[in-house]
């Protein structure tokens, strides 16, 4: 903990608590949005960099972890946009962690198909479901419509019933 | 199914193994981000303008800086009042406020999930189930029954133009549609490819999201417009392309490309004439502890106003124009009760007046 003092500074040291306690958290929400762990380290270490510099002028430090989540949607956004297109393909270039994770057949199938989604998608998806916010929070945090997010939801569940047709929770599909 | 995501991205994200936080990485980023504001806050010189590609969308040097307030440009008078209902959103539902008593507000009953834009007698709107729909509104206050406009299908996203004749629409087959307003046939038929979003909308032109850059399509021409960095949002308004980066607002046009480091990144906002940008101080500039307040700016000379306006205290959520002349303010207020939204009516040759305030929070003004 005093090594991250000495980093961010003595007039900071809440900024360090604040990062030590949630790190993990917040990896995790970055590793689903990712969907793989390095990138995730990146975005994660990048998004709180800019809420350390920002730190003193958050009124509400209760609300910070909300506020870095909100900043890890925004800017794996701008990540999507300096790579350029949404590219689908049928092959992931990078296992990561999901051929490592000790975690049931049909949930690791799943996420494998969940990674295979579009970035905004995944993102649609990790907001709703694994943040579990309404729909309005997801679209201010994505900057979109809350029809976007709508219609994300819709086709992102349409691809993932297409996808595991054999899989029980196809079955629960409208 | 959901509950299926739901189970599955906990299980995963549970089985995931943070790594140790490398400080070394972070006091680089740190270092950065530092930099990167201390460059933002001593307003950015114009950066290297890139040149935007064919035809008259033209590139000149510009940039302003923070808003550049001119020595005579104080707008303080009092602004008559709008002679039209009035349309805005309160906790998903479509309300009216009539003309003569902005006091008055009539709760339609509506249920709506944003008003696309107010159009002559009456509201575009999308639903709570994401259609289009439209309802006429007459100056009592009264409205007629809904109307899907493009039929039955929800649709992803609409807009209609600046001058309220041509609506634009995404579907769920991500197909892009202009029609003349209260038309049900195309006048173009766009098929967008996978993750392109549609920006703006004119008359006969839309922009779109690309590489860090906006797709600027005029008829059958095309302009790769290349702003400072990612467009975050844009608006078309006759011969006027605004884009909004991290940066600040550009404003691109026939005569060449200004740059303003407009404040407000979320609400900066075209008259329909393209003559004006208003743009208010949002929670961002507050906290870069940056001067609050409305600024108005003439694209025709390139000066900006501050609007003097006491009631205006909190950070600015939304503006939205009415016409050439008069727009609306929606902006925080703090005090004893908690966060109220004041909604102001202002014009640009006069100041503004509070309108009323909004206790629930939720206040949304027409998006177009």
């Amino acid at each position: 903990m005093r090594e991250v003092f000495l980093v961010v500074s003595d007039s900071e040291p809440r900024f360090a608590d604040f990062m030590a306690a949630s790190w993990a958290r917040l990896y995790r929400t970055a590793y689903l949005l990712t969907g793989d762990p390095h990138e995730a380290e990146d975005l994660l270490q990048t998004v709180l960099a800019k809420t350390c510099v920002r730190w003193g002028s958050i009124r509400d430090k209760r609300a910070a972890e909300a506020y870095v989540r909100r900043g890890l949607a925004r800017e794996v956004q701008r990540t999507w946009r300096r790579r350029g297109r949404e590219v689908v393909t049928d092959s992931l270039p990078d296992p990561g962690h999901a051929g490592a994770l000790a975690t049931r057949a049909d949930h690791l199938a799943l996420w494998q198909e969940i990674r295979n989604l579009p970035p905004r998608m995944r993102a649609t998806l990790v907001l709703r479901y694994f943040e579990d916010l309404t729909e309005a929070q997801t679209a201010d945090a994505l900057g979109c419509s809350i029809g976007s997010v709508k219609s994300q939801t819709h086709h992102a569940l349409v691809r993932l019933r297409a996808a595991l047709p054999d899989l029980e929770l196809a079955k629960e599909l409208p | 199914m959901t509950t299926d995501i739901r189970e599955t991205l906990h299980d995963i994200g549970a089985a995931v193994a943070p790594p140790v936080i490398d400080l070394v990485a972070f006091d680089g980023r740190l270092r950065r981000a530092r930099r990167a504001r201390r460059l933002g806050q001593t307003a950015v010189a114009a950066a290297a303008v890139a040149v935007v590609g064919i035809g008259a969308w033209l590139v000149a040097p510009g940039g302003s800086g923070r808003p550049d307030v001119a020595g005579d440009g104080q707008r303080s008078e009092v602004p008559t009042r709008s002679r039209n209902v009035l349309a805005y959103v309160e906790q998903h539902k479509l309300f009216l406020s009539p003309p003569d008593d902005p006091s008055f507000e009539v709760d339609t009953g509506i249920e709506v999930e944003e008003i696309v834009a107010r159009v002559p007698d009456g509201v575009v709107y999308v639903d709570l189930d994401s259609h289009l729909k439209r309802v006429d509104v007459r100056i009592d206050g009264t409205v007629g029954e809904p109307v899907d406009v493009v039929g039955s299908e929800p649709i992803q996203w609409a807009a209609v133009d600046a001058t309220a004749t041509q609506l634009w629409f995404v579907d769920l087959d991500n197909t892009l549609h202009r029609r003349a307003l209260g038309q049900q046939t195309d006048l173009e038929t766009i098929e967008l490819t996978p993750g392109q979003q549609v920006l703006a909308v004119g008359q006969d032109s839309w922009a779109a999201d690309g590489v860090n850059s906006v797709e600027l399509h005029v008829g059958k021409a095309f302009y790769d417009v290349r702003p400072a960095s990612s467009p975050l949002r844009a608006a078309l308004a006759g011969q006027v392309l605004a884009v909004t980066t991290q940066e600040g607002t550009e404003i691109w046009s026939t005569v060449g490309k200004r740059r303003y480091d407009a404040l407000g990144l979320g609400t900066a906002a075209l008259s329909p004439d393209g003559r004006w940008l208003a743009s208010g101080a949002d929670d961002a500039d507050r906290d870069a502890r940056l001067k609050g307040g409305l600024y108005l700016t003439d694209l025709g000379s390139g000066s900006t106003a501050r609007v003097t306006f006491d009631r205006l205290d909190g950070p600015v959520i939304d503006i939205w124009w009415e016409d050439a002349e008069r727009y609306f303010v929606v902006a925080d207020a703090f005090g004893d009760g908690g966060v109220r939204r004041q909604l102001s009516e202002c014009t640009a040759d006069a100041g503004c007046l509070l309108r009323f305030e909004d206790t629930s929070g939720t206040l949304q003004l027409p998006r177009d």
